[in-house]
Formats: C-alpha cells, structure tokens, sequence
C-alpha cells in the first residue's frame, strides 16, 4: 500500500481518536504522535482505532517506540507486508 | 498490585542496602555496606544471602512461597467475618453483564482479595507485575481464581491495560480488578488506569474497599498494607458506579481522577465508621467466613 494511501487512512483514524482540535490537512509525515494531542493513555485510542481500521495488532512497546507519522506509515506498511522489521526501532 | 508487593518488599531490602552503601562511600569510604560503624562486619541474614542467589531466589518464589502464601490467604480468609455495604451495587452489575473495573486501594488488596475470589462475586481479572517476585502472587491469584494480567507500570502497565481492555471485550462478564493508586502510589492518589479500561470497554468503575479489625497495618510500606488478623472482622464497602463518558480531554480524565478519589475516600469512611459502629442505616449482613455458606441460609452472603 502506498504511503500517501497509508497517511490518508491514518488521518481519518486521527479524527475518530484524537481529543484535540487538529487540522488534519496539517497532518504530515513529520507531525509527531504527541502533537497529536495522544499521551499516555490517549495513545491506546489511537492503538485500537489504528488495529480496527488496518486489521493488525499492536503492542504497547512498539506503539511507543513511534516517535512520528511517517515512523507509523513504515511500521503499518511493514506490518501489511508482513515483515518482521520493526519500524520504530531508533538503532 | 500484589505482586509489587514482595517485590518492594525486596527492593526494600536492596534499596537499603545500596542506601547504606552510598552512606559508608559519602562518609570518607569508613563505613561500608555490611559493616556497622565501630568496624565490626555485620553478617547479612541466611535469608537475604539466599535471596541474593537468583536460582534460589526463583525456586522460592516461584515454588516455596506460592503454596504457603495461598494456605495462608485463604485460612486467614476463612476465618474473616465478612459485611458487605450496598451489595446490590455489584450484584446488578453482574446481572446486566455489564463490563466493571472495579477500583481499590492498593492497600487494601488482602481483604479484598478474599473478597473478590469468592463464590457468586464475579469472575475478575487483575494485574501482577511481570517481574520474579510478582510470579510468587500471580501464582496465589491464578489458584485463588481470578485471571491474572502480567504487568505493572510503564510499557509493561500499558500492555496490561491494553489485555485486559481485549480481555474485557471479548468477555464482558469478566471484570477487571486494578489497584486506583497504580503499583507504586503516591498513595490513594487515583490514576488513570481504571478509567482508561472503563472508558474502552464501555464499563463503569465500581469503587469498591475494605476496613478490618483487628488488623496489622504495614506503615512502612508506600500504601500502608493492611494485613487483617485471623477472625476478623472485615468490612467490604461497595461505591456507586462511576459512569465514565466515551471521549474524555486530558484535564476532563484528571477531574474524573479527583472526582473517583474523593468518592473512595468517603466509601472508605463509610466502611471504616461501620467498623467502628458509627454508621446508621442497613447494611449487608454478616457474613460466614469465607468458604462456608451463610447461617442465614441467605445465598447472597455466601462469599466463597
């Protein structure tokens, strides 16, 4: 899937879980998931909406290793390939 | 939870050893750990060097004290005389199947461990730290009947929410069961985790505690344990469930917080003025100890 398609599907997941006001036509590969207004509780919405909307699962080490959109399109991306690589992996 | 609980039991230990140690370095390297100040060595207790011996420590905790902590638990649990305050509270839950996490003071968790494992309470699941001395309680919880979830504070506390919020979906009659004041306090200070669960499976939280007498109270530990003494009497205060709405900002969740804090500091209140006999109004009768059937015959108070 292409990336572009992936961020698509992410700003719409983002409307349902975020609980702040976002523009989400700003939402771009280096917004970070704290601009996102998701702390630390915030963030298991995003995890469960992200899970529904991509038919995957999620942990919590992985979820919180992702810093920035474009580090969850890979991870998504990786995830629907079926690869094991882990795109939150900051080494 | 529990589990924490020999687990600061030992970190305790090790932290006031490391504390000595850190003490002897600052003071010109005289005293050092294991040494007393007039320079005479200090032998460490048989149980501390054994405990220092991982294979050891994990034989003990994983196969000694598992089976002494449950006879333990459940003969002092039996001997407790149990009243319930405002049963009904639970008792509709479980008829509408609703899904509940129900919240207690981490303190608390003897008495309400007796409790919540017994017979026509519910089926709960709870948390127990993923760590070596967290297996010891997780195994007493397993055998006590409830379904334990291993994790405890940062990204191990955050899979645990987010198992049980599965576990919770997928089996709306299992309740869960989550200390308000996290693994590690600050004490009665209540926390987002049983409203995060709430919140995702579309449940309540059911604040629930316990006042017991007579009973030891550690003071020496973050949340005060209270351990009741063998037929004691145990009080069980049910709160109000606590609604808890489906989006919720940051500072709505920290007044819901505050707003649950207050609610168990009042049910607390409750149950400990029952205790002490101050209380009017009904209450749930007494109980048999827990295992054996009411004498009343009253089903409702068979608590095990």
């Amino acid at each position: 899937m292409a990336r572009q398609e992936i961020l698509e599907r992410i700003r719409s997941v983002v409307s349902e879980s975020a609980t702040i006001d976002i523009d989400l036509g700003a939402v771009s590969e280096d917004t970070t998931i704290a601009d996102l207004g998701f702390d630390s509780l915030a963030v298991l919405d995003l995890l469960f909406d992200l899970e529904q909307e991509f038919g995957i699962q999620i942990t919590a080490e992985e979820i919180q290793r992702i810093v920035t959109v474009g580090e969850l399109i890979t991870f998504l991306q990786q995830r629907m390939d079926g690869s094991t690589a882990d795109a939150g992996r900051s080494d | 939870m529990p589990g924490d609980r020999t687990k600061a039991g030992l970190a305790e230990a090790g932290q006031a050893e490391a504390g000595r140690a850190e003490a002897g370095l600052a003071g010109v390297g005289q005293v050092k750990a294991g040494q007393v100040e007039d320079g005479s060595a200090k032998k460490r207790p048989f149980l501390r060097r054994v405990l220092r011996f991982k294979p050891a420590r994990r034989f003990l905790l994983r196969r000694v004290i598992p089976p002494i902590g449950l006879a333990l638990i459940r003969s002092l649990g039996w001997s407790w005389r149990y009243r319930v305050l405002h049963r009904e509270r639970l008792d509709e839950l479980q008829a509408t199947k609703r899904p509940t996490v129900a919240g207690f003071f981490h303190g608390r968790t003897f008495p309400l461990l007796g409790f919540m494992s017994g017979r026509g309470n519910g089926r709960w699941m709870v948390m127990c730290s993923k760590s070596l001395d967290g297996d010891a309680m997780a195994t007493i919880e397993q055998r006590l009947g409830f379904e334990v979830i291993r994790g405890s504070s940062g990204t191990d506390g955050l899979q645990a929410i987010i198992d049980m919020i599965r576990r919770a979906r997928t089996d709306p009659g299992l309740g869960s069961c989550l200390a308000v004041d996290g693994s590690r306090g600050p004490r009665g200070e209540v926390q987002g985790g049983v409203i995060a669960i709430a919140q995702r499976t579309g449940g309540v939280v059911l604040p629930v505690t316990a006042a017991a007498k007579p009973a030891l109270v550690f003071k020496r530990t973050w949340d005060h344990t209270m351990l009741p003494l063998p037929f004691a009497r145990v009080v069980v205060a049910i709160g109000e469930p606590v609604e808890v709405p489906k989006t919720l900002s940051t500072e709505a969740l920290a007044q819901l917080c505050k707003d649950v804090e207050r609610r168990m500091e009042l049910l607390q209140e409750e149950a400990d003025d029952e205790l002490a006999g101050k209380r009017s109004g009904p209450a749930g009768p007494v109980t048999a100890a827990v295992g054996r059937p009411d004498p009343s015959g009253d089903e409702s108070a068979v608590t095990r």
